[in-house]
């Protein structure tokens, strides 16, 4: 008798748990692939969904319909998901966003909500295929989704830090987009000339302006030799244009890319074929953000359009990995890159002494900061400030200013170039 | 034992191997040579006439309209060639005549599918890529260099063959009229070559063959007249059944996704561009994965086509089909084309109506054997289930007058036209005509002590018939049922004939063909037919 109560026990605590878990709106297969990238705002998403049988009395036999429309809705879930938590470059990257979703995230997967991020789907499963004796039907489908919208309604839900919220604490990553040079070229020459890799340019800054980021547009290099002889630590990148370009004009973030295209004969019929690389640094370190080769398919068109279908392909999942970079920065404060030369008048000790009190000075005025060079008479460090305390660089600059005067009083501070990245300033003996 | 047996054989007629990937039919471009192959001795007796015209007939049954032709010229230097070729090849074996097709047309045919690229390219952009950013934003066709490698692959050459050919004639005078009788059979197919398309380089490799046999009937005063009836009857009936082979080819068979379900009714994406017809068949079915992690395609049952969409107009046009053995049906599950000969056979065995009123004269029928062929006319008409019906019963006579028996046969002829209602694997139909009525009755008499005559009396009339039926689905091409006939006919005289047909004067007896019939019926859906009735029945008609 007890046998059989502890079977019935477990039977019902097994139906319940089957039922709860049908219940559920979050998605069964979490099954999807990215396909492309169809604009700045939407993606086509190669989705698999799972319908699956649950059995409401002991003869209850799986329906087609329901099978269908359950495997049809997982795949739309499936596909919201991949966006949000799926794949190499997800919306949702910080743990923090990722516990704020899970509060939301059995009304966010609700039939009727995801249903507004579909832009279209295809009438035809690319697989279709029945499991376990009928009880479960996997199905394969092809989807368009809104990813703007998906994430706009999670920054009005709280779940990301919303643009707005970023633009009033930090600003928009500056981003500027320069195609890959080689050394001695200047890439503005390259983008007054080629007419292929204007269009790059055009495309990627379309997608950045898309998205709200503020595009500097590097029309002119003057100035550039000015910063290069300001600074000895970047007599050593010199060569490297776009970074010191970027530095010049200030951005945050610097993308550059490398386009190829191939063509074979198919029949008479020419077919093309671009390969596009693109790259994202961040400005102050050069350091690689992401990096990414964006295909399209061999096609009898126009270049433009194989290398619009080449840099859409890589473009997104390098953007994504700048939003994640952006996000953790913003986290550290406002970074800032400074460099600063002590005049040679100065002995080795005084330079010594000097550059001691500048760095106490910026570790004081920063919440993070980072040595990049410190030489006998240079200084080039990083820092994260406190943008409510200092919100642009003249105020950095102003604090280290009055800093110096007060520890060298026969010290002149003489600012070199300052932009909103970057301080350069010169300390010459009075 | 019975149903474990059933199962099982059931089990197998349903699951064959699949894969999960949906198949879709896409276009193929054929090229017809103007060429016949003679393969056999008997075949080379031929006439020109006889083996244009089986060409012309095979060339005229082929287009399909889920093909693209690549017209090559008959008269070409190709063509000649390519005849000269095979006229001196010992070898007419499939390899030897892909050498020669290899050697002569392949550019050639390759350069027309060229030509020919790009717009039948746009045919293979799927639904998918027209939603891509390249049609969408860029305003592109979405063509991809997959799809001209595809159209550039779809190539395929068609040879013609006969590889037997007999013809007899009869000649028997009658009435003072001499008539001829002719006899033509053609035994061949066709041979399926495919043309591989790799980096710019082609070549052709031998594909397949599909054969069929088929014999044609004439009688005519005149006996060349009879012969060439009999031959096209014969050549018209084997192009027809090569029809029906080249679509159950694998490659060209139609297939799709069903895109919408209610009820029994589906809804897919093909319509008159891929040349389906009304009533057409269609198979459904799934892929299904085992628990040994093997797939395979199990069938589900069967529909036929209720309205054809005009997607030549339309691309989206949708076609929508009734089921008749209906599964458990859901969008995407597979819909796969089940080429037959648009007719069903009926065969009928039961009772026909025959009697008189002629006072202490019993004359009646007990049973009858039945032959029908209805002919679907639901493309003429464009309306599901319209049948014109040919159809013939014969069975058992005997007239009682006395204590004398006189036994002969009947023979009832009619052509109706029939609509049927169908209701899943049940069927009603109704339908009304004209009927030849004939009874038969023979007398062996002893005229003295030496000779024995058999005397023949006939009575004949023409009537109409009315009648209904129901009919039971067990197959996508078995059916069972029961009809009722009302057939209405009288008949006064009797022609009255003996052995040497020597006329005599009639004998007057009221003869009523009118009445009831009730007959059991087997309804078959053949691939191929040996030889075509209709053209037999109007060619033994002199």
């Amino acid at each position: 008798m007890t046998r059989l109560l502890k079977s019935v026990l477990i039977l019902s605590l097994l139906w319940s748990s089957a039922l709860l878990a049908q219940n559920s709106n979050l998605p069964i297969s979490r099954e999807a692939l990215f396909v492309e990238s169809s604009g700045p705002s939407e993606v086509v998403i190669l989705s698999t969904g799972f319908g699956i049988h649950t059995p409401k009395h002991w003869f209850d036999k799986p329906d087609q319909s329901e099978l269908t429309e359950g495997a049809k809705l997982d795949a739309r879930r499936s596909a919201v998901w991949f966006i949000l938590l799926g794949g190499s470059d997800p919306l949702l990257t910080t743990s923090e966003e990722k516990s704020k979703f899970s509060g939301v995230q059995e009304s966010f997967f609700a039939a009727d909500n995801i249903q507004k991020y579909i832009v279209w789907e295809s009438d035809r499963f690319e697989e279709r295929v029945k499991l376990d004796d009928g009880n479960k039907l996997r199905i394969k489908r092809v989807m368009r989704l809104n990813k703007r919208l998906i994430q706009e309604d999670l920054e009005k839900m709280g779940v990301m830090s919303a643009k707005a919220g970023l633009a009033a604490s930090l600003g928009l990553p500056n981003i500027m987009v320069l195609p890959e040079a080689p050394k001695g070229k200047n890439p503005i020459d390259l983008l007054r000339n080629d007419v292929t890799l204007k269009k790059g340019a055009e495309v990627i800054e379309s997608y950045l302006t898309s998205r709200r980021y503020d595009v500097l547009a590097p029309e002119q290099s003057e100035g550039l030799n000015e910063l290069v002889s300001a600074s000895k630590s970047l007599k050593d990148v010199e060569e490297d244009a776009t970074y010191l370009l970027a530095l010049s004009v200030g951005a945050d973030i610097y993308i550059t890319y490398n386009i190829s295209t191939e063509s074979r004969k198919v029949g008479s019929t020419t077919v093309k074929k671009a390969a596009v690389a693109v790259r994202a640094f961040e400005t102050t370190t050069a350091r690689l953000l992401g990096t990414e080769t964006g295909y399209s398919r061999e096609r009898p068109s126009m270049d433009a359009m194989v290398i619009e279908e080449g840099i859409n392909d890589a473009i997104e999942k390098v953007l994504a990995r700048i939003t994640a970079y952006w996000k953790e920065d913003l986290s550290r404060g406002v970074q800032y890159k400074v460099i600063v030369s002590v005049s040679t008048a100065y002995d080795l000790e005084d330079a010594e002494n000097v550059l001691f009190k500048l760095t106490d000075a910026l570790e004081e005025m920063s919440n993070t900061s980072k040595e990049i060079l410190l030489t006998d008479y240079t200084l080039d460090y990083l820092i994260w400030a406190n943008p409510e305390k200092y919100q642009k660089s003249s105020d950095i600059y102003r604090a280290l200013k009055k800093t110096i005067d007060r520890a060298l009083p026969d010290g002149k501070v003489k600012r070199v170039s300052m932009n909103r990245k970057l301080i350069v300033l010169k300390i010459d003996m009075e | 034992m019975h149903k474990s047996m059933l199962a099982t054989l059931l089990i197998f007629l349903l699951i064959s191997p699949g894969s999960a990937q949906m198949d879709e039919y896409t276009r193929k471009s054929i090229t017809f040579l103007d060429a016949v192959i003679l393969a056999s001795s008997s075949s080379r007796d031929m006439s020109k006439r006889q083996v244009d015209h089986t060409s012309a007939e095979l060339k005229r049954m082929l287009q399909l309209e889920r093909f693209d032709y690549n017209p090559i010229s008959t008269n070409s230097k190709l063509m000649s060639n390519f005849n000269h070729q095979v006229r001196n090849s010992r070898d007419l074996s499939m390899s030897a005549l892909a050498v020669i097709l290899n050697k002569t047309f392949v550019a050639e045919i390759v350069k027309i599918m060229d030509e020919n690229a790009e717009i039948r390219a746009r045919e293979l952009v799927d639904e998918t890529a027209r939603m891509s950013f390249v049609t969408t934003k860029a305003k592109d066709l979405g063509i991809t260099a997959e799809n001209l490698e595809k159209v550039l692959n779809s190539g395929y050459i068609y040879l013609p063959f006969i590889n037997g050919f007999a013809e007899s004639m009869e000649a028997k005078k009658e009435d003072d009229v001499m008539k001829y009788t002719s006899s033509v059979s053609i035994s061949g197919g066709i041979l399926w070559f495919k043309i591989d398309y790799l980096d710019g380089s082609t070549s052709v490799r031998p594909l397949l063959a599909k054969e069929t046999s088929s014999t044609g009937f004439a009688q005519k005063r005149n006996a060349r007249e009879a012969n060439w009836d009999a031959f096209t009857a014969a050549a018209d009936n084997y192009a027809r059944n090569l029809e029906v082979a080249t679509k159950e080819i694998e490659d060209f068979k139609l297939k799709t996704q069903v895109v919408e379900v209610t009820g029994s009714k589906i809804g897919f994406n093909m319509g008159r561009k891929e040349g389906i017809h009304i009533d057409d068949r269609f198979i459904l079915g799934e892929t299904v994965m085992g628990s040994d992690g093997q797939l395979s395609f199990k069938k589900d049952g069967f529909a036929r086509v209720l309205t054809v969409g005009d997607n030549n107009i339309n691309p989206g046009a949708i076609s929508y089909g009734y089921g008749v053995i209906v599964g458990d049906w859901a969008p995407g599950m597979s819909l796969t084309e089940y080429p037959t000969l648009p007719l069903d056979i009926y065969g009928m065995l039961g009772v026909m109506p025959l009697s008189t009123d002629e006072t202490g004269v019993e004359l009646v029928s007990h049973f009858a054997l039945g032959a029908e062929m209805a002919y679907n006319i639901g493309q003429l008409v464009n309306s599901s289930h319209w049948y014109l019906t040919l159809g013939a019963s014969l069975g058992d006579a005997q007239m009682t007058e006395d204590a004398e028996t006189l036994y002969g046969s009947i023979v009832y002829s009619d052509m109706s036209v029939m609509k049927r209602f169908q209701f899943l694997r049940l069927d009603a139909y109704a339908k009304g005509g004209f009927t030849y009525m004939a009874t038969s009755l023979t007398d062996d008499r002893i005229v003295d002590e030496e000779e024995e005559r058999t005397y023949t009396y006939t009575a004949e009339t023409i009537g109409a018939v009315f009648g209904a039926g129901v009919n039971l689905t067990l197959s996508i091409d078995w059916a069972i049922g029961l009809r009722y006939a009302y057939y209405m006919g009288n008949s006064e005289t009797w022609t009255v004939k003996d052995d040497d047909d020597t006329d005599y004067d009639d004998m007057i007896l009221n003869t009523s063909h009118t009445g009831e019939s009730i007959m059991f019926q087997l309804v078959f859906t053949p691939k191929a037919l040996g030889f075509n009735p209709v053209s037999a029945l109007g060619n033994l008609s002199p």
